[in-house]
């Protein structure tokens, strides 16, 4: 390794990061603070690999910087990016967005944490506007698979992919039984699409609204924001999934991280957490990521796995490398220590810590689940099936595919992505195979586990903005004012913890998911009424059946308001028992007011009440 | 001889709150029929003591209504669930102005305390349900006093009151649905705000708008109508812009083309339908309740009899903003 935070540049597994040329140093400044990378790193992969994993503070409680959860930054006063789809360029000065307390602590970025802006680029206009038969959202296999499938059949295509790379999260899942490898079958697409003239790839570029058959993008270009206009008759979105956070105290500590970014920082850039790590993980693929991790230098003290006796060709591998495994375990706490983290773990179905390991870094695996915010946005419906989130309902000319259809496998993954063409298009739809290998060989991956409360440790429900926060009476509210929606991961959460009904969560999902755009200024008025003097509808009975109109006085100034009630001299001034009210002011500006009186009281008296909001007055008929 | 004497379809606070007075008051057994309403879920309603009625008669319901609630919730051990606020109405057009004036007028004759402001007129110390925390304890309450309760599905009951807008939707017909009831396009969502309400509840008559000012610096909009939605809705809302917005669900809900509720047992059914009682309605579900076991008396049997729709409607039609009379 070349420092504790960035793995050897000929890493087993190419996990010396493969977006990274090692041999162009480059340096930059972040807060004020110098930090040198790599070419292909981006700020946030550069920071990281600089040691810094703290985004900051909310309450008292440091905060993990990842690609989920990262501050904007800005240049000179420019536009404000994102950390994760900006590449680093030498000599920049970068400074963070957001409230930050004086000084240049090691690991943070020091952020006071009281809120997170969403991004400014949602109010941009749009600078430039493309069109094409399809939309593809994400470049995941079943992004370009279908992007592949539509370009052969003739179709113009615009894919946009979030990440600065193509070929989405397949990579850390491995080839299953016989089938190519994730990293051949992205590598031959990503060549073919490219070799598509009538493919447009957008990388670095976000969707972030989405209505009809438009959408809207922020793409990052040589260092600048432009917000892109997408006109399209069909959308797919392959949006892939996104790892849920296992629930238990310090869940989102610097030093914490999931097993899919970890890959991807080992992978993409070489970064690791510090360089000893324990593993914990609910599926096999946790095992196939500490082998590697293993095999790159990386010391894994514990893979830790809430299942008994788990079977795996994974886990065998482990216990032929002589990685020490830990089964029927899950973590409960993991604790900051002046260096790394003290980690606890219990039996599952108990509470109380039957081992601590300290180490720089906890991998932990949670299930995957479908990424549905766009297709919510395009008023597509979720359901809870399965222990998760799933997409439901029908949205015309917008279709799934990949993970976010729900599909596991590569093989399903890469044919649901040609079968949503055919099926955007009008084509013949075969149907898909989604085959796992069976249960005698491949355990099948736990349900998210969850630890017990941990008085001072607060466990989040998703790894995002949401901050959404386990309710523990001993602590305070971390962000009292904070209003951020809650993630799909923040659903699951709550149906977990019981707060939320399965039958609920779709719809909660959807409420809270889709929430519409951001409301701006509006000038909008009622159009002017027509003057229309026959008496209202609702004054119809109100004094009984016959009435008439008569002008009522006091003196020589006092005018009446209109609503006032009328009462007979000898009732008690209860609406009910009111007489007639004041319907308009006095003829021609004339004092007291126009009444509505029962015709009935009129016959026995021309001196009333007029209940007025200062109390009552006495009045009479006017005779002219 | 049926299992039941009332099966109560609906989830929110009027049926539950209609549940549990019929077992506790009257001795009745009831079966309460929906899904548990969830906390998590947008309010689709906003459970206020405030009817837009310019009829005395339906304020002196509510009014009466109000203490009686407050008893019951107090009985129920979530007395913290009623709360106080300042409410205003405005209206832009001149026919609205009229009908608020003389409202103002009637709101003060049943106690309130008003005052006027730009384009309407404000209530203090209107009343407010908390329905998440009368939920909280709702279903044991009426575990306790032995209603039943299904999630879905067909009871045995010798009548079935038909308590929310979901239950008519579900279980009426289009064809068999009184004339005088009509379905509205609503939007309820909730939005980040930045600064206060003038008043912890706003009511917009003429653009189609209600704003609830709720914990978390949050504002609740139910916004009818499918028209202008955001627009209207941004119209009424104090700033600065551009304001987020944390959640949206749409649904319909039932109102009256008179603007007056709509109560009574449906023709060669047993089903009563409660209609159009809008936001107070959580509040009648005392009288209500001693309306279907025949122990209504006095204004309160004639308000709820002037009602029934198969009664003639010119005397209880009352005050219904144009928007909503051209849905």
């Amino acid at each position: 390794m070349s420092g504790s935070h960035r793995l050897a540049a000929n890493a087993a597994h190419q996990f010396g990061g493969i977006e990274l040329d090692r041999g162009k140093p480059v340096t930059f400044r972040l807060n004020g603070r110098r930090i040198v990378g790599f070419a292909g790193d981006t700020v946030l992969s550069a920071a990281l690999g600089a040691g810094i994993d703290t985004y900051g503070l909310v309450s008292r409680t440091p905060l993990a910087l990842n690609h989920r959860f990262a501050p904007l930054v800005t240049q000179r006063r420019g536009d404000p990016l994102p950390i994760d789809r900006l590449l680093i360029s030498e000599g920049a000065d970068l400074t963070t967005i957001g409230n930050r307390s004086p000084g240049l602590a090691k690991r943070t970025l020091g952020h006071r944490i009281d809120g997170v802006p969403d991004a400014p680029w949602r109010r941009d206009p749009t600078a430039e506007t493309l069109s094409a038969d399809l939309l593809i959202v994400g470049g995941g296999v079943a992004g370009l698979a279908a992007a592949d499938a539509a370009a052969r059949a003739g179709h113009t295509v615009i894919l946009a992919e979030r990440r600065i790379w193509l070929g989405g999260d397949a990579r850390y899942f491995g080839p299953v039984g016989d089938e190519a490898s994730p990293e051949s079958v992205s590598a031959d697409l990503i060549a073919q699409v490219a070799a598509h003239p009538n493919v447009t790839v957008l990388t670095a570029a976000e969707v972030f609204a989405l209505q009809g058959s438009s959408a809207r993008l922020h793409r990052v270009v040589e260092g600048r924001g432009v917000v892109v206009g997408i006109a399209a008759q069909r959308i797919l979105l392959a949006t892939g999934s996104l790892q849920r956070l296992p629930l238990f105290g310090g869940n989102r500590l610097p030093g914490v991280v999931s097993t899919i970014e970890a890959y991807h920082l080992a992978k993409r850039y070489g970064v690791t957490l510090g360089s000893s790590a324990v593993v914990a993980t609910q599926s096999n693929y946790g095992y196939r990521l500490a082998l590697r991790l293993h095999d790159a230098g990386i010391a894994i003290r514990r893979i830790v796995d809430p299942r008994i006796n788990p079977q795996s060709r994974f886990v065998d591998f482990a216990k032929a490398s002589g990685l020490t495994l830990a089964g029927g375990q899950w973590p409960i706490s993991a604790m900051p220590q002046r260096a790394g983290l003290r980690l606890s773990f219990a039996n599952v179905g108990t509470t109380t810590a039957s081992l601590s390991i300290d180490a720089d870094a906890l991998i932990v695996s949670g299930p995957f689940y479908p990424e549905l915010a766009l297709w919510m946005m395009a008023g597509g419906g979720t359901q809870w099936r399965a222990n998760r989130l799933e997409p439901r309902g029908h949205v015309e000319h917008v279709a799934l595919a990949g993970s976010t259809a729900g599909y596991r496998s590569l093989a399903a993954c890469l044919a649901s992505g040609r079968g949503a063409v055919a099926e955007l298009f009008g084509g013949a739809v075969s149907p898909i195979e989604d085959a796992e290998i069976g249960a005698p060989y491949e355990t099948p991956e736990a349900a998210t586990m969850i630890g017990p409360v941990v008085s001072g440790l607060p466990a989040f429900f998703d790894a995002g903005a949401s901050l959404i926060v386990r309710p523990d009476p001993t602590i305070k509210p971390l962000l009292v004012g904070h209003a951020q929606a809650p993630s799909l991961g923040d659903v699951a959460a709550s149906v977990d913890l019981g707060a939320t009904s399965p039958a609920d969560a779709g719809a909660v999902a959807e409420e809270r998911g889709a929430p519409g755009g951001d409301l701006v200024a509006s000038t909008w008025a009622p159009l002017a009424q027509q003057d229309n003097p026959d008496m209202p509808a609702w004054l119809t009975g109100r004094f009984g059946i016959a009435t008439e109109e008569v002008h009522l006085i006091v003196d020589g100034k006092r005018r009446f308001a209109r609503g006032a009630l009328v009462y007979a001299n000898t009732v008690k001034p209860e609406p009910s028992l009111a007489m007639g009210a004041i319907v308009r002011e006095g003829p021609a500006g004339q004092p007291g007011g126009i009444a509505l009186v029962s015709s009935e009281a009129m016959r026995k008296t021309d001196r009333f009440i007029v209940e007025t909001l200062d109390g009552p007055c006495p009045a009479r008929v006017k005779r002219d | 001889m049926a299992e039941f004497d009332y099966g109560i379809v609906g989830t929110d606070l009027f049926s539950g709150l209609l549940a549990g007075l019929l077992a506790r008051d009257h001795g009745k057994t009831v079966v309460r029929i929906g899904q548990r309403p969830s906390p998590q879920r947008l309010w689709r309603s906003l459970p206020v003591a405030l009817p837009v009625a310019t009829r005395p008669g339906t304020w002196d319901m509510v009014r009466r209504g109000e203490r009686e609630t407050r008893d019951l919730l107090h009985a129920m051990g979530v007395s913290a669930a009623i709360a106080a606020s300042e409410a205003a109405l405005i209206g832009d057009r001149p026919s609205s102005a009229e009908a608020l004036d003389h409202l103002a007028h009637i709101a003060v004759g049943y106690g309130h305390q008003v005052r006027r402001i730009d384009s309407g007129w404000a209530l203090r110390s209107v009343s407010i349900l908390d329905r998440d925390a009368i939920n909280t304890g709702l279903m044991e309450w009426l575990g306790g006093l032995g209603v039943r309760h299904v999630d879905d599905g067909e009871v045995d009951a010798t009548l079935t009151i038909l308590a929310d807008d979901t239950a008519i939707f579900d279980r009426v017909s289009e064809a068999q649905r009184p004339d005088v009831l009509v379905s509205q396009a609503m939007t309820s969502t909730s939005i980040v705000a930045t600064r206060p309400l003038p008043a912890r509840v706003q009511r917009f008559i003429d653009r189609g708008v209600t704003l609830f000012g709720q914990s978390g610096n949050t504002v609740l909009a139910l916004v009818s109508g499918e028209q202008d939605v955001e627009a209207r809705l941004a119209s009424t809302l104090p700033g600065p812009f551009p304001m987020k917005r944390l959640a949206t669900t749409r649904y319909r809900r039932f109102l009256t083309s008179d603007g007056a509720p709509l109560i009574g047992r449906m023709k060669g059914t047993r089903q009563f339908i409660a209609a159009g009682l809008g936001d107070c309605a959580p509040f009648l579900a005392p009288a209500m309740a001693r309306f279907l076991v025949g122990k209504s008396e006095g204004s309160e049997r004639s308000w709820l009899l002037a009602h029934d729709f198969a009664r003639p409607r010119a005397n209880v039609a009352d005050f219904i903003p144009a928007l909503e009379a051209a849905q």
